[in-house]
């Protein structure tokens, strides 16, 4: 479970997230939304402490994150794709996913340069790891080639077997169905579904596309300027004077 | 044997392919600009030098020493200046080379010998005794082997120099057979200078003094042997590393270092890490290059070696252990074979890097190694369609790429 309490995220004098709280529970989508420079890829930066938060906490399975580095929320279990896709572009497609999940198969740099049998052990099992997420998200048949060279909608599911290869008991999506089609968006969520059944980590969906989140997404919460403006199921947000108001802009009325 | 001139050459084509290989790592790998190679070559040099001929030490220890101390050196300068970036982390090492050099001028010249270097530091040479009897043949053999080598390097050269003029022209004049008239050119030009071309040949490679005196009394194989294992090893090493759950990690980093970040890769210590590894074997390729010169001083390591060994890997391919090695080859021998241009040399040499940036600026193999090429050649692999995954419209996106 992810617990995110009364996070704020200040540069210099802007304010980027203010006050924020809300929690992911594992096996539930949760969809993040506002206009944009609403702070909402801001919101996954504090989580993960690329940014890292000003005051508040962040909890992962009730331990305190927000005072450790990047990498070791990384670690922890926080497995997190891009906006605009950050793949290794010209290392191989097993190769990407490699990089995610050796953490769980260590040896030693001397093992590795001399290729002692604990080594090549280790490489083993993390090549049959790798070939066995890359056959689940339908990318084995690309597996030799370079991550950059694919077409962009097998680079999303690319993306999305690289941080489900870190074995993460929290996902968080930054827009993961921009710049892909209806069809192909929701075959996409089928996919993010299914893995959150299988592994059980529940997910943070940041998503511009309504259709989507409405449809996926059990809880929403949107926000505005940093600030939480409703919270609830998808249609009650859906009607929230002040979520209309934050897409539509406000009628000034005069008197 | 092989003349004392070009058995110099030899062995400083394998170091300098040791020193590009050891700063790829850093460059071409890890994606850290770093301009002071010249720096940690110093430190290993100077190191081995002193342990061997102030305090006696042996040859291998000392060795060991240098790379050590260069490890030391760039744990030292990388732990504060990896957190820089790009320009930054360059003018830094710059920076760190620079004190280096000048420490060395200031330190007593009794023993680190002030700006005239060090000059009686031990040979490898001194160290190899090889039976007397054996030299002659093994000494002859290993000529008959550097003799080919050239050759075919020349001729594989002037094939691929022939390709790319053919490709070049046919393009653009739709001229066919360019290579063959490349390679005519190239005989013509050897018939007409045909007696300096087997002078130079023979006197470089002096077949038939092999059993002379000269020859039994010279253990130039061994070097030359010991020099390839060093430069094996070296290589198998690398491969290995680069190969392993660090180096994936270290190629990751270059690519996008928020990325791996996120993978629960730490960025900061393996790039110190990686650093590190890559200064200790420019540390040991300097301690060989101390015990293969007759002298070396503090100016032989400024700043124009730092980007001598950055012109290597770049021009061999920033991420190719195999292009390191042709890099260094070539940055050695280039100079040397063009000699016979007299007082235009340096300006065709340079003349020649510009033309190859622009012609080539991915450097010579890419990121490519020389098995690839060979490989591509005489196996083709069958070409695999990308079949698209989970949606329909992605298997059609990925047919028309």
């Amino acid at each position: 479970m992810l617990e995110v309490d009364c996070v704020s995220v200040v540069f210099g004098g802007l304010t980027a997230v203010k006050d924020l709280s809300f929690t992911v529970e594992p096996g539930r989508i949760i969809g993040l939304i506002g206009p944009n420079g609403a702070g909402k890829t801001t919101v996954f930066n504090a989580v993960l402490a690329v940014y890292p938060p000003t005051s508040g906490e962040v909890r992962l399975d009730g331990r305190r994150i927000d005072h450790l580095s990047t990498h070791r929320i990384g670690r922890m279990g926080i497995g997190r794709t891009f906006q605009n896709i950050r793949l290794f572009k010209t290392m191989s497609v097993l190769d990407n996913v490699r990089v995610a999940l050796q953490r769980r198969h260590l040896y030693s740099m001397a093992e590795a340069a001399l290729r002692l049998p604990r080594c090549r052990r280790a490489e083993r099992r993390i090549e049959e790891e790798a070939q066995e997420i890359l056959s689940y998200f339908n990318l084995a048949e690309v597996a030799d080639n370079p991550a950059g060279a694919l077409p962009y909608g097998m680079q999303k599911y690319l993306e999305i077997a690289r941080a489900y290869a870190t074995r993460p008991r929290m996902l968080l999506l930054d827009e993961p169905a921009a710049g892909l089609n209806d069809t192909e968006t929701d075959a996409l969520m089928a996919k993010v579904r299914e893995i959150m059944r299988l592994s059980g980590c529940g997910v943070l969906l940041i998503e511009h596309d309504m259709r989507l989140v409405m449809g996926i997404c059990e809880n929403i919460i949107a926000i505005e300027y940093g600030e939480k403006i409703a919270e609830g199921p998808p249609e009650k947000v859906q009607n929230d004077p002040r979520v209309i108001q934050a897409y539509l802009g406000v009628q000034e009325v005069h008197a | 044997m092989i003349n004392p001139y070009w058995e110099l050459v030899i062995l400083l084509c394998m170091i300098n392919a040791i020193f590009a290989v050891s700063l790829n790592l850093i460059v071409g790998y890890n994606g850290q600009f770093s301009l002071g190679h010249a720096g940690f070559i110093a430190i290993g040099a100077y190191t081995s030098g002193v342990l061997t001929s102030v305090l006696g030490w042996p040859l291998w220890a000392a060795m060991l020493a240098a790379m050590v101390f260069s490890a030391v050196a760039a744990v030292v300068i990388g732990y504060p200046c990896l957190r820089l970036r790009g320009d930054y982390l360059a003018i830094a090492t710059l920076g760190f080379a620079e004190i280096i050099r000048i420490a060395l001028l200031a330190l007593p010249a009794g023993i680190f010998g002030g700006p005239t270097g060090m000059r009686n530091v031990a040979s490898f040479a001194d160290y190899i005794s090889t039976p007397r009897a054996l030299n002659g043949a093994i000494n002859l053999a290993f000529t008959v082997l550097f003799a080919v080598l050239l050759l075919t390097s020349l001729g594989w050269g002037l094939w691929a120099l022939g390709g790319f003029v053919e490709a070049g022209v046919r393009k653009r004049l739709g001229v066919k057979h360019m290579r063959w008239a490349v390679i005519a050119a190239a005989l013509l030009l050897l018939g007409w200078q045909w007696r300096p071309a087997a002078v130079w040949l023979l006197s470089t490679f002096q077949f038939s003094s092999a059993f002379s005196a000269a020859s039994y009394d010279s253990d130039q194989w061994a070097l030359f042997l010991l020099f390839l294992a060093i430069l094996a090893a070296i290589l198998w090493i690398v491969r290995n590393y680069l190969n392993s759950a660090t180096g994936r990690a270290v190629i990751a980093i270059r690519e996008d270092e928020v990325a791996a970040t996120n993978l629960g890769v730490n960025c900061t210590w393996l790039k110190l890490q990686n650093f590190t590894f890559g200064c200790a074997l420019a540390g040991l390729g300097g301690a060989m290059l101390a015990h293969t010169l007759p002298l070396f001083k503090p100016q032989d390591f400024n700043f124009f070696k730092s980007v001598d060994v950055l012109l290597m890997v770049v021009l061999g391919g920033m991420g190719s252990l195999t292009g390191s090695i042709v890099g260094g080859v070539s940055i050695t021998l280039l100079p040397e074979v063009l000699r016979f241009i007299g007082r235009w040399r340096m300006v065709i040499y340079s003349l020649l890097l510009v033309l190859l940036m622009i012609f080539r600026p991915t450097g010579l193999l890419g990121t490519a190694e020389v098995g690839d090429l060979f490989r591509r050649r005489w196996t083709r692999p069958p070409q695999r369609p990308a079949q698209g995954p989970g949606g329909p419209g992605l298997a059609a996106e990925a047919r028309d790429a």
